[in-house]
């Protein structure tokens, strides 16, 4: 019982210690730094540019726990009213963000694609990534 | 060659011949439709499958552009393929239950994601059926090509195929792929689909069940042919029958008539037609020739009688010219134009008879031979008798050297002017005379004829005198008598005439009375007197006088007493008067 504790705590305290999180950009993007706002404004497609680069947000796929710490912490919206949001936009023919299936196609992907951003644990971030906010 | 068989020649050839050109032409008809409406047929059938196809491969296109077109395209950027596109790719292959496989390659032609589960990452070298390029969602930069490896076996499903038609098809106008090598005898149709590389769809319809069908139809279309052919004959034989039989029948009358010569032969009408009236007509014609004949024959038995007629008839006037010469030319004409009959018949009728003898006729024949004789009575004889008819006299007998002769019967032109023909006659015989001693005497006959001559006017029973058996016509009576006697009592080359006939004459002739006599058998003394000729005996310029019943004759004009002179000129104008 008392291993299992031990267990749970230092899960939970890995999960604190990986609680970092950070939203990335392609290392040779103009972009050094973004504000919260900005980052919600990008992945919830109502700004496109940021300087002269478009901007392509990339979300994980909707299970990852990655993606709704993003949303609570970063866009700040709920799932429910979110998926209302973009039904609404569906509507003006505008779809949601991309989504990749783990961290490590997201890092693939920014990595290759000029203007892509997206968000990963800070542990996962290398040297390709440039970091733009933290959160 | 007969009418008949030219008529069943012309018949046969006009409904026979169209026949079995029409059923050939139908037969060949029949074989080209077949063709023609299976060739349509399968050509719509096999637009119906190439529709089909297409439309088959259209979707596959589509549904490719569709995926080329998803979000999940965009993981090919993060190389993280082999799950959600791989997915994709291996869910669509089943829903389209392809027999091939979807590629996904990338610009540099490695597979990097299939529906086939092979090594990735390696290079794609086949020829795809379908391309589609894939962009990115956001920057629309190609990214990778969708390929899809594909088996025609998917195309041959969409065949439907049956035991007489069967599709294949062609790749690159070389590869044969999915024939059926059953069918020894096909006809096909051809159709290319518009995809790369190229490729043909073959419909083909097996041939051998259809050239069965046509080698039974042939043959059924052979029999009908000849038995419709038959029946054809059969019906243009007996209308030409019933045609020609009138015709025929005809011409069997026209031999009938012909050989038996029978006109009565009839030739039946049996049809209302153009012959049944030819065949009126020649009963008509034929009627009419037997009436013609019949007509004819009558004609000809007639002729014939008439010809037998005639031939007696030339019997009987040759005998008649003959019998004429015994008979005066009158009396045979009198007869033999019917106004007298040759019957015991006589009439009693005022004549001028005549009788002439030759004076010492019978001292002379014995003198003479009898040829000389008899020349010298036949010319005298022969003379006489042309002077007798000349004047109209009627020659009753020649009784050896005498001739007696009557006026008024059967003619007559007047008991006067009998009685002065009469006189004329003798007259000229008398003159003629001159002419014949002179012929004779230059002849050698020196003692020539004398004749002399009686002439009396009276009553005498005329007609056919004798029995049954023999007739004579004659006269008989006193006056004839009495003028024979008047004959004897003339001197030679001498006229004597009776009172009656010189009462008649004496107007014209001049009379002297010379005596009178009386006649045996008769019992009054008959008063004779001579007759002169007016020119007779004188010159060329005497002048002969009557006065008061007196001839005065002289030479000399100058002779004559005043009343002579006058009687002269008053009979002279009368005569030129007369003139």
């Amino acid at each position: 019982m008392l291993k299992t504790i031990l267990i749970i705590l230092i899960l939970t305290s890995i999960s604190v210690d990986a609680s970092k999180y950070a939203i990335v950009v392609n290392k040779h993007s103009d972009i050094t730094t973004l504000t919260a706002k900005q980052v919600k404004d990008i992945f919830l497609l109502k700004r496109h540019f940021i300087h002269d680069t478009r901007m392509i947000p990339v979300n994980t796929s909707s299970t990852n726990i990655l993606r709704k710490t993003f949303e609570h912490e970063i866009l700040k919206i709920n799932r429910d009213r979110l998926n209302q949001y973009w039904i609404k936009k569906h509507f003006h023919g505008i779809s949601p963000p991309l989504t990749q299936s783990s961290d490590t196609s997201m890092k693939l992907f920014i990595k290759k694609v000029h203007g892509s951003i997206g968000y990963l644990p800070i542990s996962k971030i290398d040297k390709d990534l440039k970091v733009v906010y933290e959160f | 060659m007969s009418f008949k068989l030219k008529i069943i020649l012309l018949i046969l050839s006009v409904s026979l011949i169209p026949y079995i050109f029409i059923m050939i032409y139908m037969g060949n008809t029949f074989e080209k439709t077949y063709f023609t409406k299976t060739q349509q047929e399968m050509k719509t059938q096999l637009d119906i499958t190439q529709q089909t196809i297409e439309q088959y491969l259209s979707t596959i296109q589509r549904d490719m552009l569709f995926m080329s077109t998803l979000d999940v395209m965009n993981d090919i950027y993060s190389q993280d393929v082999d799950r959600r596109i791989t997915h994709l790719l291996i869910n669509k292959k089943k829903d389209l239950k392809l027999d091939g496989n979807f590629f996904v390659i990338d610009n540099k032609n490695t597979i990097i994601a299939s529906s086939k589960k092979i090594s990735l990452l390696t290079k794609y070298n086949q020829t795809p059926f379908f391309t589609q390029e894939i962009y990115s969602t956001f920057d629309k930069t190609k990214i990778a090509t969708l390929v899809l490896d594909f088996s025609l076996q998917n195309i041959s499903n969409l065949f439907n195929n049956s035991k007489e038609r069967h599709y294949y098809i062609i790749r690159n106008k070389k590869e044969i792929l999915f024939k059926n090598d059953s069918f020894t005898s096909k006809i096909n149709v051809q159709k290319t689909l518009n995809t790369k590389p190229s490729i043909e769809i073959v419909l083909e319809q097996n041939q051998e069940n259809f050239l069965t069908l046509l080698e039974n139809y042939k043959r059924w279309f052979i029999i009908a042919l000849v038995l419709g052919a038959i029946v054809i004959a059969f019906i243009a034989l007996y209308f030409i029958n019933r045609l020609i039989k009138p015709i025929l029948m005809l011409s069997t009358a026209t031999d009938e008539i012909t050989n038996k010569q029978d006109y009565t032969y009839q030739v039946p009408v049996i049809s209302n037609d153009e012959i049944g009236t030819l065949s009126k007509a020649f009963n008509k014609l034929i009627t009419s020739m037997n009436n013609a004949l019949v007509q004819l024959k009558i004609e000809a038995k007639n002729r014939e009688e008439l010809i037998e007629e005639k031939g007696k008839n030339e019997v009987l006037k040759e005998l008649s010219t003959k019998l004429s010469r015994y008979l005066s030319p009158q009396i045979y004409q009198s007869i033999f134009e019917g106004k007298q009959d040759v019957t015991l018949t006589s009439k009693r009728k005022k004549l001028t008879i005549f009788f002439s003898d030759i004076v010492g006729f019978t001292e002379t024949t014995d003198t003479m031979e009898s040829e000389d004789l008899s020349e010298l009575l036949n010319d005298y004889l022969d003379k006489m008798t042309i002077i007798a008819l000349k004047h109209g006299a009627t020659i009753d007998k020649y009784i050896g050297d005498s001739i007696m002769i009557f006026f008024g019967d059967p003619y007559t032109k007047g008991v006067q002017q009998d009685a002065l023909a009469c006189v004329n006659m003798a007259l000229e015989m008398q003159d003629h005379m001159e002419i014949l001693h002179q012929k004779w005497k230059e002849k050698g006959f020196t003692k020539p004829f004398q004749i002399r001559m009686g002439i009396h006017t009276g009553y005498c029973t005329v007609g056919n005198f004798g029995s049954q058996e023999r007739l004579e016509y004659t006269i008989i009576g006193s006056s004839v008598n009495l003028a024979s006697r008047i004959e004897s009592a003339a001197n030679p080359n001498e006229i004597l005439i009776s009172e009656e006939t010189k009462l008649l004459v004496d107007d014209t002739f001049s009379c002297k009375q010379q005596k009178k006599i009386l006649p045996k058998g008769f019992k009054r003394s008959v008063a004779l007197y001579t007759v002169k000729t007016q020119t007779h005996n004188l010159s060329k310029h005497t002048i002969e006088v009557k006065t008061n019943s007196q001839w005065v004759t002289t030479d000399d004009i100058n002779s004559l007493s005043l009343k002579e002179k006058t009687n002269l000129k008053k009979s002279l104008n009368t005569f030129l008067d007369a003139l």
